[in-house]
């Protein structure tokens, strides 16, 4: 009789794909996510490392192949395994997921920037009719340079095909993909999630505000589109008054002091020198 | 990949009406569950190991006799659910006529695991040991002693690849090969095995998903 441990060993290689057809070689496992597992492994005839994903079935890379950005990660090739499953190749991406990350400076202005990278190839995404589903930190990997790749396409479909299980991971999931509705709706609102998770308290309330807008319950009333948002991201850095917040006068006025700060000191000074000169000559 | 009609499975065979076919279909769910009943026995109803050993052998009996597992039906679960809850229902039967004697062994009481967790691994344990037996038997060649020598290795620490290159008198790539088409092997009869022990296709894909985690 085998012992529990023999089991658990062989229970882990027999899940192992077979590569001995392919030209990889297996490393180790490095993730599993929307819909298959994600090895590391060696590209024997390029002599390089690759991230191989096995899948039930191929729509996922012949999706992927089709979006060229640099936000997402290229598929190399793709091929099917004796035991029928679909695997592709893609860029082995080295970085730092985004759950992982931490900004090097305390300002907003750069995980708001590392936001609108995030934002870029989604929005091509869009473009091209693809829905990601499953945005979330653990899916996006900061590079060295501040780069920023999209990974885990493993449930992207096309904008507005029904089905019985949109996929989405809890806490960054739409809630009408539990119901099987996805579209570019359903981005915005994990993008909206993303947001909240990059920023950390105290934050503007006009930030959180566009975040809030664009994780709305309600679909009809986050952002039209993923430029809508990233436009609000803009007007806030620049200093402008945001859609989604209704600022009180006292906001308007700090904000406008704070934008303006040159200006502000040189009334400021103005002002007090001309009431010391009033001042003393009425004395 | 199609459930294969060539291969008649012994779930279905319990319901063949050739004695022959029962028989031998029997045989082989009682080879595969003989373990786990067994030990589920010791832990669940708390028989000792010479107790537990005369039940299994008295429910297999019963359950050829009264044609018992015939009547499982896949709507309502797993053939090895179905299983249990008939050996449930003949020790409830078995205690009536006779003192629920109560003498559990040390190892047995201080499991963690739910009999009903006992019962599934001591199954898959069963499989798994069917599997290499088979493997042996077939393929008692250079490949499967370094397939033994490393997968089946119970020791704290396995050899390196390039150990057992030196060992066998092979390249490292070999022993990568090797290894590959043994693991493949080893898949195709765990799954040939499993095949025997489902009703129908769908149940076949279920436990192979919850075993491997791959479709077929």
């Amino acid at each position: 009789m085998l012992s529990d441990k023999i089991l658990r060993h062989l229970r882990e290689v027999g899940e192992l794909p077979d590569l001995s057809a392919t030209r990889y070689q297996l490393i180790r496992e490095i993730g599993r996510g929307g819909m298959g597992v994600v090895y590391l492994a060696h590209d024997t005839s390029l002599n390089r490392n690759v991230a191989l994903k096995i899948l039930d079935q191929a729509s996922e890379a012949c999706m992927l192949a089709s979006l060229e950005h640099p936000g997402i990660v290229p598929v190399y090739e793709t091929g099917i395994l004796p035991d029928g499953r679909v695997y592709y190749a893609m860029k082995f991406v080295r970085g730092t997921r985004l759950d992982d990350y931490h900004a090097s400076t305390p300002s907003l202005a750069e995980p708001l920037h590392t936001f609108l990278r995030i934002c870029e190839p989604v929005a091509f995404a869009h473009s091209r009719g693809v829905i990601h589903g499953d945005l979330k930190p653990e899916n996006i990997m900061i590079g060295a340079w501040g780069d920023v790749l999209i990974l885990d396409w493993g449930i992207a479909r096309r904008a507005n095909v029904p089905a019985a299980f949109a996929g989405g991971t809890d806490g960054y999931m739409a809630p009408e993909q539990l119901a099987g509705v996805t579209g570019p709706q359903t981005d915005i609102y994990s993008l909206g999630k993303v947001l909240e998770h990059l920023l950390s308290p105290p934050d503007p309330k006009s930030i959180r505000a566009i975040a809030a807008k664009a994780a709305h319950p309600d679909p009809s009333m986050r952002y039209a589109g993923v430029m809508e948002l990233t436009a609000e991201i803009v007007r806030f850095l620049d200093g402008q008054p945001v859609y989604a917040y209704q600022e009180s006068w006292f906001e308007r006025v700090s904000r406008w002091i704070s934008r303006n700060k040159t200006l502000t000191v040189l009334v400021m000074t103005y002002v007090v020198a001309r009431t010391l000169i009033f001042f003393f000559t009425h004395r | 990949m199609a459930f294969p009609k060539t291969r008649q499975s012994a779930i279905l065979g319990l319901h063949d009406g050739d004695a022959t076919v029962r028989h031998r279909s029997m045989e082989t769910v009682a080879s595969a569950y003989w373990e786990p009943v067994c030990k589920y026995l010791r832990l669940r109803w708390h028989e000792s190991y010479e107790d537990a050993a005369d039940l299994t052998q008295a429910f297999f009996s019963k359950s050829i006799e009264s044609a018992t597992l015939i009547r499982y039906e896949p709507s309502k679960g797993t053939f090895r659910t179905y299983l249990r809850s008939c050996l449930d229902h003949f020790v409830l039967n078995a205690r009536k006529t006779r003192n629920p004697t109560v003498p559990l062994d040390f190892d047995f009481a201080s499991q963690q695991e739910s009999p009903e967790e006992l019962f599934h691994r001591e199954w898959l344990r069963s499989l798994f040991t069917s599997a290499v037996e088979d493997l042996r038997a077939r393929r008692g060649d250079l490949r499967f002693r370094v397939f033994e020598r490393y997968d089946l290795n119970d020791s704290d620490s396995r050899p390196t690849y390039d150990d057992l290159a030196a060992e066998f008198g092979v390249t490292t790539a070999s022993i990568t090969n090797y290894l590959a088409s043994m693991r493949r092997a080893f898949r195709k009869a765990v799954l040939d095995r499993l095949r025997d022990l489902t009703l129908n296709e769908r149940e076949f894909r279920t436990e192979v998903r919850a075993l491997f985690g791959i479709e077929v």
